[in-house]
């Protein structure tokens, strides 16, 4: 899985980290049981403060997306393990953001069939 | 005089060629880039940029041409001055590496302009950094370990305990030259493997077996490359050290050995770096969807700056076997400019240091109870007391002489010489001049000076007579 940052971004970069792992973990780019980089080796990568990719690292396992071992490093969770999960908060978080994303794109013109069409496609990228 | 103009000739038309194989040939459109800047196929191979690169490549081969016959051309001041002749070349070096980065960055920069001023990709200023997973993720696993290197520093220490080599590290000025040569090669070779391995990984495709195999393939190379040429500095250091402690003396088949073991890392390393870049061409074309990131922005000026990077080396652009300095941190451009401040004046000090030996002359001076000898490389001071006999000959004793420093060329011998038979000893002569006037010292051995006024040696002779009296 290639993680792509953008370092002058609005975004804060362990929020962009957090983003790309999911969204790799989404489409099969990384499968579960699979080791990420220590925390030290993908800040070096990156060229990137350790604590950067730590607090990343720490969102993911609070999320259950990832586990961190202490003789393996961070390792990928089974994607079963998180389909329970999706009812309480996250289902309130996500038709949040769905929310924005709708008013943000109605605003720009943009009507509901091609939303609903972006979204399936974005959906369907999804091969986990 | 003539294997010195070989040696500088050669030295210089192959620093021409090195020059010209890393700076002056990157004219090809690869990996996305050409000339270090990211630009799209079609914009590569459109009119306006086929037109720049042609009077690139014209300005590039004039300079290569000019310079390397320069190069050649100051070598026959060797037959002159050899202060002269390193004064020159300096100079004429100097010159050539700034004006061979110039003309690459200045070109480099001019196509960044015409990229940003035709809105080609990338040109609003990316600042995308990318990051395989999987190759990070085993970047400790790849290549040889860097702890390798302190077997090799173990072999080169073994040696002390052998009281052959001891003694000669004891009784030889020059002794500690080779174990410490050894040691700090070792050493040296072991630090930039331990750099490499933690380098960062290039990314050159969304296929992630493809970046673990061209980042394998490079790293394992690179760590043999380092451990094999450890190896033969150490291999080069014992069998001196062998020879040595056998006879506490060095023949020249073992001097020849040694050189020969010591140049194998240089052809090993090129021959690795070709191998690499072949290797990885040939691994590349099977890369069916190449990602590259734009990060021109950072290397606009030829040099990188990117202050949200916290990297101090970084992997240079126009060599990716060399590396550079993040000048957006102090620390760099501190250590740029001292390096920059350091190299110019060891120049400066070997062209100062060549002009005194030949230009100032031989004299010996008498008062006091002292005996002075100057010249253009040390001087010295011999007390009456150290003074145990003095003779006037014609020549000094047969015998063969190894410089430990100084100076030995065609015009003078100056400085400390060993004598295979007679030991250690000092030199103030000019090479075709008699007599030769030896004073015999406890402290540094006979010391021999001449001069090249008639009856000088022999009024000198007298003088050191009367004054020992």
């Amino acid at each position: 899985m290639v993680l792509k940052i953008d370092m002058s971004g609005a975004i804060p970069i362990y929020v962009q980290i957090r983003n790309e792992i999911v969204k790799g973990i989404g489409k099969g780019d990384v499968s579960a049981g699979e080791n990420l980089p220590t925390v030290r080796q993908l800040a070096s990568e990156l060229g990137i403060n350790t604590m950067t990719v730590s607090k990343a690292y720490q969102l993911l396992k609070s999320e259950g997306f990832i586990e961190t071992d202490r003789r393996k490093g961070a390792v990928v969770k089974g994607t079963h393990e998180l389909k329970g999960s999706l009812e309480g908060l996250y289902r309130e978080k996500l038709e949040g953001e769905l929310e924005l994303l709708s008013a943000e794109a109605k605003l720009r013109g943009l009507d509901k069939q091609e939303f609903i069409d972006l979204c399936a496609s974005a959906f369907a990228g999804m091969e986990v | 005089m003539m294997l010195m103009f070989w040696i500088f000739a050669l030295t210089d038309l192959f620093v021409a060629g090195i020059f010209y194989a890393v700076y002056g040939g990157k004219r090809k459109y690869a990996e996305g880039m050409l000339l270090g800047v990211h630009i799209p196929q079609s914009a590569a191979d459109s009119e306006e940029v086929k037109v720049f690169m042609e009077r690139y490549r014209k300005n590039t081969k004039r300079f290569y041409l000019w310079n390397g016959l320069a190069g050649i051309v100051v070598c026959f001041l060797n037959f002159w001055y050899l202060s002269v002749f390193m004064i020159v070349w300096c100079v004429w070096l100097v010159e050539f590496c700034a004006g061979a980065v110039y003309l690459l960055c200045r070109t480099h920069r001019k196509l960044y302009d015409l990229k940003v001023e035709r809105g080609w990709v990338g040109s609003a200023g990316s600042r995308i950094m990318a990051v395989d997973t999987k190759v990070a993720a085993q970047n400790g696993k790849m290549g040889l370990s860097p702890w390798w290197h302190l077997l090799f520093l173990a072999l080169i220490l073994i040696s002390f305990l052998d009281p052959g080599v001891r003694r000669y590290l004891q009784t030889s000025d020059d002794g500690w030259t080779f174990p410490l040569i050894g040691i700090l090669v070792c050493v040296g070779f072991g630090i930039l493997h331990f750099i490499i391995m933690r380098t960062r990984n290039r990314i050159y495709s969304e296929d992630s077996e493809l970046n673990v195999a061209v980042n394998r393939m490079q790293k394992t190379l690179w760590s043999w490359a380092m451990v094999v040429s450890s190896l033969t500095n150490a291999a080069a250091y014992l069998v001196v050290a062998s020879y040595i402690g056998n006879h506490n003396w060095l023949n020249n088949t073992t001097y020849a050995i040694y050189i020969v073991l010591q140049t194998l890392p240089g052809v090993w390393m090129i021959g690795s770096f070709l191998y690499m870049r072949y290797k990885k061409e040939k691994m590349l074309e099977k890369n069916e969807e190449p990602l590259y990131i734009d990060d021109d922005v950072y290397w606009k000026n030829g040099w990188y700056y990117n202050p949200s990077d916290k990297r101090f080396f970084v992997q240079d652009w126009a060599c990716s076997w060399n590396y550079t300095t993040n000048m957006a941190k102090t620390g760099a451009k501190i250590f740029t400019g001292a390096a920059g401040v350091l190299t110019v004046g060891c120049l400066i000090w070997i062209c100062v240091l060549m002009w005194k030996i030949d230009f100032t002359p031989i004299e010996l001076t008498q008062r006091d109870g002292y005996v002075q000898i100057t010249s253009g490389y040390s001087d010295l001071t011999i007390s009456s007391d150290e003074i145990e006999s003095v003779e006037v000959l014609d020549s000094v004793p047969e015998d063969r002489y190894n410089r430990i420093n100084g100076s030995d060329d065609s015009r003078q011998l100056l400085g400390k010489f060993k004598g295979r038979e007679t030991g250690k000893c000092r030199m103030y002569l000019y090479v075709g001049y008699e007599p030769i006037l030896a004073i015999q010292t406890e402290k540094y051995g006979p010391v021999y000076v001449n001069s090249k006024s008639p009856g000088e040696v022999e009024e000198w002779c007298e003088k050191i007579t009367q004054m020992m009296e």
